[in-house]
């Protein structure tokens, strides 16, 4: 009898505690989409709201391109007659205007003397001429404008539904940014993509060819009743939407989505007209409404 | 041969006493080699195998690294189990082995099959083993910070990646010849890192790749040695030298050359000093700082490293930089110190107790010191033996050393040679030499057995405690030797030592008095007996109720595992829902402390966030190990505030703050758990299989059965999902209609958003790593990455969307293996109903409901399971070991009966335990269960010393009455003796408030109350059992 009581008493002692202890309290799995932070609080952890208001929507789609001459700026000069070239006015580098006479050549057939005039402005570029040479067939001078130049920026497909000419488009270029009009679209010879171009005055970009250029063209504007700030837009639930506060709660609103841009979101419903909602560390909340999860794995 | 021991001792007795100077040679010896820590090491023999995989997700981890390694080290002999964790950026392998097996043993073996298997990892990846450390190797952690006013040498504010290069390079490598340090790990600040960030434009205009740009540097940073040529007769070692040194050198590297034109560096991209992709940093009082940590070997002395730590970081202060500091945030030596002098202070104590009641009742300074001699003595073989074993000092180990219970032999030798001696000089003087001797030999072997016996049966008791396995074992084994091995170095002391002191010293006149105390008792204790003699059945079923009552009382009490060790500092994990990023939880973490500072009572708040340099505790960014020093109790505003009172207080004001969940523990308690990390719950039911989506529903299924079932509580499953991830997934047609393929894209998209090496530049012994990424900005901007043009091999480009998707979406945060298999766990407690009857239910629903698919299995696990096999072995062993006792008494009585009798005071002593346990409001737990363990031991005891001198009395007489009243007079001075040695030792552990008291609290306060209990109810309900048993017998006992 002893023995057993015995017995019984020491698993009791040595067993009773861990049976019992092993079981810890715990926070039930669902959760309620709501939070509650006190104002001072909210301050101090970084927490800002906005008004949900009416707002535009502006669509960017950001493209590739580089920069390449004007054709209608480079000029490249031929003897009208074959000749004898009498002499050249110009060297590379000399700025010429328009009219002014570059060369004079001597025609074979009427063994005349006929002035050339530069057909436009620009600058000298190359010269293959010197006097006394034959002109035969071939080219004698480049004049090139550089003052205007174009710049092609590829649209792949993807993009190619949303381009369409005299969209707005900032380019950045050499660390500097540009603004200016799609003036047409052009597809490439042989390649996938088209040719968004682009008209630049050069005068004092001094923008050399071939730069490549990175550009947001500006595809699609709205005005929309209702917008929110993009970083405000939170998944909870697999379901998107926002914090709506409303005194010290903080209530997450599922939110139907429309188009948005780099900065703003379109609400198409699920808020109201100027409710409170968190435009800033907007994550915290998500963070506290769902802490009951976080739970350490390792 | 007991006999000719003691005639040898007491022959030779000055030789012998001469062993004295050995054994406290020894002992001392031992001592300084003694570990010395604060808890006992509850680790187990393990190794854990770091892989870190930069840019890895957890699958690509799983699938290249983990797999491989898993799969080497399969069949290692010795081993017991292995799980694994594929993160982001690094896989681990924890390798667990059965106990007792040699780490180094362990970690030879590992070394041999990692070798094997390096062609089969991809190239550059090295996986390496952990330090050669155990949960209480974290000693010591200093923060390394710069005052507001100090500048770098170009005259800004230090950065995080200066501090982090002045840990690393100057600090680290002075702490890590500190002996015993086996690892200086740094969390924090940014590992320097040299960045060339190509813009993509310029890469296009100037037809260069990525790819070109880290060739070009790799290509043009080395330094070469060229042999030597002789010159009249002089050596000149030939080198040259191309390394690059400085950002403007970087800048200066010509990629190509573009029709004549070279392309540098410089044309095409940004150098900086850049940030690492880091997975860890590190805050104090809310600012973001560099941590380091020193890591203890195993089985060093964890006091004397970490002082020699702090030694050291003190003299490393004089190398830094102006203005930087380096200051020790947290040192074990402290906690180590506290617990130390709570354990020294109640040895101590407790000995000056038991001297003083020896002195009290023995009436004879010499005796009384022969006997406590015993003590020191005793205590310097146990620490031999200690170091012997490998058993560290802590408050478990040395917490049940009660100095009375190590007396109790030598205290019945000496009394009884005291009482002989006095007696042979009361009938004839002085004694010679040789009658003398005669005397002490007599006296010694006349007591020797039964305070052999006595002793021998206190060990026996502390039997069951070794069949305790796991953590519990590891807890309470050290406890269990250390009292075993004390309780033999006294048997052996009191064999030989004890009577050759007492042949030595007792030479003069020996005055035997009976003290006041010992009459004051027989008069009080001969009209109880005799009245309880007269009313026995009053007395023994009111003894009998007493039982009953202290059963059903200690149902009703309280219980905890095992009483926690207050560390003095307080630990915490803040959890923030997973995916969290680092910068975030910085941020968060930030504000956090800036709270916990505002307390007064709080000196110092740091915290690690995610995962060190070196992976001893793979965290996700999204978690931060917090650590909070207080400042001692007695600066406090109220110094009476306890702990718990400051937690709650702290935990209030850490609920309010948004996004943050807590689990609250203590530094070396939080290291533990990350160590051991089995599943925590009740029940664990592990689902194997491949697919991790279909383990995820099969997981869902099983989740959903047993929440059903009754008694379920906080059913829950393992987070698997939740990291979200950018994936970048290749359109192949299109990517074959541009002529790429897809390593191409994957190559470009690695080195574009992760960066790719380019070598290393080197700084005297500072080596940092060269890096071609995008720039930041381009890099963060997701809607950005969509256009980023892709160079292709003809020299165009394409934006990236048009050769890929890229899509946002969910992917695993971790992967969790374990034995070489995916697994789940779903987690549940039970609450309300026994776990044996839960667990076959949960069996046998699941079985009908839950449907796991072929190629998936179930496991299932958790305490249930130690449990179950704790109390399958513990009802084996208990009664064992009882079977075993009754034995040694039926041996020495030869009657059952009598046997009975003297067990049945320990039901009666365990009354008193429960009812002091009741009375200081402290619950069951193993350490009080402990206490009744010894209990039980000195129950036997008592009852052993007062009825063999009853039955001795019966037999001369044959007068059972008379028989039990003088014999439990006579033995009432030696019971009482006994007894109030062996409470007193207890008490200052007892009553200890210091640092760790909390550990030792519970098992002294049974001791002392079952003691008095079971003295008095020795001292009046055994005789009258005994006469009730043996009334009949009176007759036929002559």
């Amino acid at each position: 009898m002893n023995k057993y009581l015995l017995t019984l008493f020491l698993l009791l002692g040595v067993l009773a505690p861990i049976q019992s202890t092993l079981a810890d309290d715990d926070d039930d799995d669902e959760y309620e989409e709501i939070s509650r932070i006190n104002d001072e609080l909210s301050t101090k952890v970084g927490i800002v709201t906005a008004k949900a208001t009416a707002g535009t929507i502006s669509q960017t789609v950001t493209v590739y391109g580089s920069v390449t001459q004007a054709p209608e700026n480079s000029h490249e000069i031929y003897a009208r007659f074959p000749g004898i070239i009498k002499s050249v006015n110009v060297a590379i580098g000399d700025t010429v205007k328009k009219g002014d006479r570059i060369a004079t050549i001597e025609s074979n057939e009427s063994l005349k003397s006929y002035p050339i005039h530069a057909p436009a402005s620009g600058v000298i570029v190359q010269r293959y001429a010197n006097p006394g040479e034959p002109t035969q067939q071939r080219r004698l001078l480049t004049i090139t404008n550089l003052d205007t130049v174009w710049i092609e920026f590829r649209i792949y497909p993807e993009k190619q539904a949303k381009v369409s000419a005299g969209q707005p488009v900032s380019i950045t270029i050499n660390d500097k940014t540009i603004r200016s009009d799609v003036a047409h679209l052009i597809p490439a010879e042989d390649k996938p993509y088209v040719l968004a171009r682009v008209k630049l005055d050069n005068d004092e970009l001094r923008l050399s060819l071939g730069l490549l250029a990175k550009g947001k063209i500006h595809t699609n504007e709205f005005d929309v009743s209702l917008v929110v700030t993009k970083d405000a837009v939170q998944e909870l639930g697999e379901r998107l939407g926002v914090f709506v506060k409303e005194g010290e709660a903080y209530e997450f609103a599922p939110l139907v989505l429309g188009k948005s841009d780099d900065n703003f979101i379109e609400v198409v419903s699920g808020l109201e007209h100027g409710a409170e909602y968190v435009s800033e560390n907007s994550y915290l909340i998500k963070a506290d409404i769902l802490k009951s999860e976080a739970e350490d794995d390792g | 041969m007991i006999e000719s021991i003691l005639r040898l001792a007491i022959e030779r007795r000055f030789l012998f006493l001469s062993f004295i100077l050995v054994i406290v040679g020894i002992g001392v010896w031992s001592y300084q080699k003694l570990p010395i820590d604060a808890v006992p090491d509850i680790t187990n023999v393990q190794v854990q195998i770091n892989t870190s995989a930069p840019g890895y997700s957890p699958l690509e981890a799983e699938q290249r690294i983990t797999y491989p390694v898993e799969t080497a080290l399969a069949g290692l002999p010795k081993l017991s189990h292995t799980r694994s964790l594929s993160r982001y950026g690094l896989s681990q392998v924890t390798v667990v082995f059965e106990e007792g097996t040699d780490i180094y043993f362990a970690r030879n073996l590992i070394n041999a099959r990692l070798g094997a298997i390096k062609s089969v990892l991809p190239a550059g990846l090295e996986p390496e083993m952990g330090p050669i450390s155990t949960g209480l190797g974290e000693i010591f952690m200093y923060t390394v910070q710069a005052n507001s006013s100090a500048r770098m040498s170009n005259g800004e504010p230090y950065t995080a990646t200066a501090l982090r290069e002045i840990q690393d390079w100057i600090i680290k490598p002075q702490l890590a010849q500190v002996k015993g340090v086996i690892e200086v790990n740094s969390i924090g600040g940014y590992n320097k890192q040299y960045h060339v960030m190509p813009t993509p434009e310029k890469l296009l205009y100037h037809q260069v790749s990525l790819e070109d740009v880290a060739d070009a540097l790799r290509s043009n940073n080395d330094n070469r040695g060229a042999g030597y040529i002789e010159a009249n007769g002089q050596q000149l070692l030939v080198r040259s030298q191309g390394q690059l040194a400085t950002i403007e050198e970087i800048r200066q590297v010509i990629i190509k050359q573009n029709d004549g034109v070279p392309v540098k560096i410089d044309d095409v991209a940004e150098v900086a000093i850049g940030k690492e992709l880091r997975t860890g940093a590190a805050t104090r009082n809310g600012v973001e700082t560099v941590l380091g940590t020193a890591m203890m070997l195993i089985g060093e002395n964890s006091r004397t490293v970490a002082r020699d730590v702090a030694l050291k970081l003190a003299d490393i202060q004089a190398s830094l930089p102006e203005g930087v500091i380096a200051e020790a945030v947290y040192d074990r030596t402290s906690l180590v110190d506290k617990a130390v002098k709570t354990v020294s202070k109640n040895l101590l104590e407790g000995a000056l107790l038991v001297i003083v009641v020896l002195f009290v009742l023995l009436g004879n300074i010499r005796a009384a010191l022969i006997t406590a001699a015993v003590i020191p003595l005793a205590m310097l073989m146990t620490i031999t033996g200690m170091v012997k074993t490998g058993v560290s000092a802590n408050l478990m180990s040395l917490g049940a050393l009660d100095f009375g219970l190590i007396v109790d032999g030598a205290v019945i030798i000496v009394e009884n040679c005291i009482r002989r001696l006095a007696e042979a000089q009361h009938q004839s003087g002085r004694q010679d030499l040789r009658e003398r001797l005669n005397t002490v030999f007599e006296a010694t072997s006349e007591v020797i057995r039964p305070s052999l016996f006595g002793v021998a049966i206190i060990t026996i008791v502390y039997i069951p405690i070794f069949s305790l396995t796991g953590v519990e074992g590891k807890m309470f084994h050290p406890m269990a030797a250390t009292v075993v091995m004390a309780l033999i170095s006294a048997m052996i002391l009191s064999l030989t030592l004890v009577p050759a002191a007492v042949a030595v010293i007792m030479n003069g006149k020996i005055s035997e008095k009976e003290s006041v105390v010992i009459s004051a008792a027989k008069s009080v204790y001969r009209p109880l007996l005799l009245a309880t003699l007269k009313f026995r059945w009053v007395v023994v079923s009111g003894a009998a109720l007493l039982v009953a009552f202290s059963i059903w009382l200690a149902t009703t009490l309280g219980s905890e595992f095992v009483p926690q060790l207050n560390e003095g500092d307080i630990a915490l994990q803040a959890l923030r829902i997973p995916g969290t990023g680092l910068e975030q939880s910085v941020e968060m973490q930030e504000v956090l402390e800036q709270r916990i500072k505002a307390f007064p009572e709080v000196d110092k708040v740091f915290a690690r966030i995610g995962t060190p340099e070196v992976a001893t505790d793979p965290m996700p960014p999204s978690i931060a190990d917090i650590f909070v020093i207080l400042k001692p109790r007695n600066v406090w505003a109220e110094p009476s505030k306890t702990k718990n009172e400051l937690l709650e207080e702290i935990e209030e004001a850490l609920w309010q703050l948004p996004g943050n969940n807590y689990e609250f523990t203590q530094p070396i308690q939080m290291r533990f758990n990350e160590l051991i990390s089995g599943v925590r719950a009740d029940l664990g039911i592990k689902i194997f299989g491949d697919d991790l989506d279909q383990l995820t529903l099969t997981a869902k299924d099983i989740l959903q059965v047993v929440s059903k079932i009754e008694g379920a509580a906080d059913v829950r499953m393992e987070q698997v999902e939740g990291l979200p991830s950018l994936s970048v997934s290749p359109k192949r047609e299109t990517l074959g209609r541009h002529g790429l393929n897809v390593i191409q894209l994957q190559d470009w998209i690695a080195a574009a958003i992760g960066g790719e090496s380019a070598g290393v530049l080197y700084e005297g012994d500072r080596r940092f790593e060269l890096i071609v990424r995008l720039p930041e900005l381009l890099r963060r901007d997701i809607e950005g990455l969509k256009s980023l043009p892709v160079p292709l091999p003809n020299g165009d480009y394409v934006p990236l969307e048009e050769v890929a998707t890229l899509s946002i979406a969910p992917s695993p945060a971790q992967i969790s293996r374990e034995n070489g298999k995916r697994r789940v766990v779903v987690t549940a407690n039970v609450r309300g109903r026994d776990l044996g009857s839960f667990v076959s239910e949960v069996k046998k629903e699941i079985h009908e409901q839950a449907d796991i698919p072929p190629g998936y299995w179930l496991d299932y696990g958790g305490t249930f399971e130690q449990l179950e096999s704790a109390s399958q072995r513990l009802s084996l062993v208990v009664p064992l070991t009882l079977m075993v006792i009754l034995g040694l008494l039926v041996m020495a009585f030869a009657s059952l009966k009598d046997a009975l009798i003297i067990f049945s005071g320990v039901p009666l002593a365990l009354t008193g335990g429960v009812l002091s346990l009741y009375l200081r409001d402290m619950p069951l737990s193993i350490s009080a269960g402990i206490g009744f363990i010894a209990l039980s031991g000195v129950a036997v005891l008592n009852g052993l010393v007062m009825l063999a001198f009853i039955r001795q009395l019966w037999h001369e007489t044959g007068e059972l009455t008379q028989s039990i009243v003088d014999g439990a007079m006579i033995r009432l001075r030696p019971v009482l003796m006994t007894a109030l040695v062996a409470s007193l030792g207890f008490v200052p552990m007892a009553l200890n408030t210091g640092t760790g008291a909390e550990v030792q609290r519970p098992l002294a306060t049974v001791v002392i109350g079952g003691i008095i209990s079971s003295t008095i109810l020795t001292l009046l309900v055994l005789p009258v059992l005994y006469q009730w048993v043996h009334r009949r017998d009176n007759k036929v006992s002559k």
